[in-house]
């Protein structure tokens, strides 16, 4: 049990490699933080019906305030953030083709999720 | 001779480094295009006083519309757009702070600069780099993504961010004959540049060739990646910094 009773926040929470973290790290007694613009909730059963300890909230990593409330809440829950994985990132839906025919906005997207949303929920972990 | 005729484009062309890549392809025959969001009129007197073909215009390379203003430009004075610099980038201004306390304006200013900006200049470039049928495009990183500097997150994650565009750039243009690679310069001390001494010193001691880098060390690496000598290499990052740090 290496991560017994350490706090590990899975950003992404709701996704399958998400889910293989998620379940590695409760097996091993972590309590885990899974953020997600989608639900997480299946997972957080999952855990849970394994005896595990588990909750999500809805984040949304580009943006500052979302990723504060998200570590401010798992800190009031679990005490103390051990563990942040920055595993969120826009990949599944992103638009495919040739660099120049990308639009801005789904490059600024790429960057706002991915290079700032880590940026970002490092920032409020270490703010913490 | 090197560049007889050809078109080469030096974003941020206005400042020192990129006045020496300018001056140096100016001395090999190119007409050189100097984009800045300050004045790189000094430049292109420079250029011109020599016996060359030198233009500038105000650009926001982080603005897709003055990008593709700029693009159109040089090509319709020029004639065409053979090879871009993407030397443009939000740093002698950067704000410095640890990540934890770094505001999300800074860090998206230098993403957008940075890598918004060079991603856009090969955005517009490429219709005339494609209809030529040859075309060269060299973005410039940072030994700062290659030692992990500190206190600026931002210009150290964009920088390393450009190593990896031009890696699927490559991949996307070479069908099209069109070479894309990257240059890391390490910590350059340009003309009158006010340096604390002994971080200079620090640097020049991590060195195998140990003495300060100057602008005029990039010069030659740049020049190769913009001449037909590096024809068929595509997607690479060449370091210059003395022997600071080795990649590959």
């Amino acid at each position: 049990m290496r991560f017994k009773d350490k706090s590990v926040i899975v950003t992404g929470g709701g996704g399958k490699i998400a889910k293989a973290y998620a379940m590695a790290f409760a097996k091993e007694g972590a309590k885990l933080s899974l953020p997600d613009i989608a639900s997480a909730d299946c997972i957080v059963k999952g855990i849970k019906d394994m005896g595990g300890t588990a909750i999500s909230m809805a984040c949304d990593v580009s943006n500052e305030q979302s990723v504060k409330a998200m570590v401010e809440e798992t800190v009031k829950q679990f005490g103390t953030v051990d563990i942040l994985i920055n595993n969120a990132a826009y990949f599944m839906s992103v638009w495919k083709g040739p660099f120049w025919e990308m639009t801005v906005e789904e490059f600024d997207k790429a960057m706002a999720v991915n290079v700032r949303g880590s940026w970002l929920c490092a920032k409020a972990r270490r703010s913490c | 001779m090197r560049f007889e005729n050809k078109s080469v484009i030096v974003t941020g062309g206005g400042g020192k480094i990129g006045k020496a890549y300018a001056i140096g392809f100016a001395k090999e025959g190119a007409r050189v295009a100097l984009p800045d969001i300050a004045s790189a009129d000094h430049v292109v007197k420079a250029i011109r006083d020599m016996g060359g073909t030198a233009i500038s215009m105000a650009c926001d390379v982080s603005d897709e519309k003055s990008v593709k203003s700029m693009i159109d430009e040089v090509a319709k004075q020029f004639g065409s757009v053979d090879v871009l610099v993407n030397n443009a980038a939000y740093f002698m201004t950067v704000k410095k702070s640890p990540f934890w306390e770094m505001e999300v304006d800074e860090f998206d200013k230098a993403m957008a600069v940075n890598v918004r900006g060079s991603w856009l200049c090969a955005k517009a470039a490429f219709p005339y780099m494609k209809q030529q049928g040859k075309g060269k495009i060299i973005n410039i990183s940072s030994g700062t993504a290659l030692n992990g500097g500190q206190n600026y997150i931002h210009y150290v994650t964009s920088k390393g961010a450009l190593i990896a565009m031009t890696r699927a750039m490559a991949k996307e243009v070479g069908d099209y004959n069109i070479c894309v690679n990257t240059v890391s310069p390490g910590f350059v001390v340009t003309e009158g540049r006010p340096v604390d001494a002994a971080f200079n010193a620090s640097r020049v001691a991590n060195r195998a060739l140990k003495r300060v880098q100057v602008e005029n060390d990039l010069v030659g690496t740049v020049m190769f990646l913009a001449s037909s000598e590096s024809d068929f290499m595509t997607g690479q990052l060449l370091n210059v910094d003395g022997g600071a740090h080795f990649v590959g």
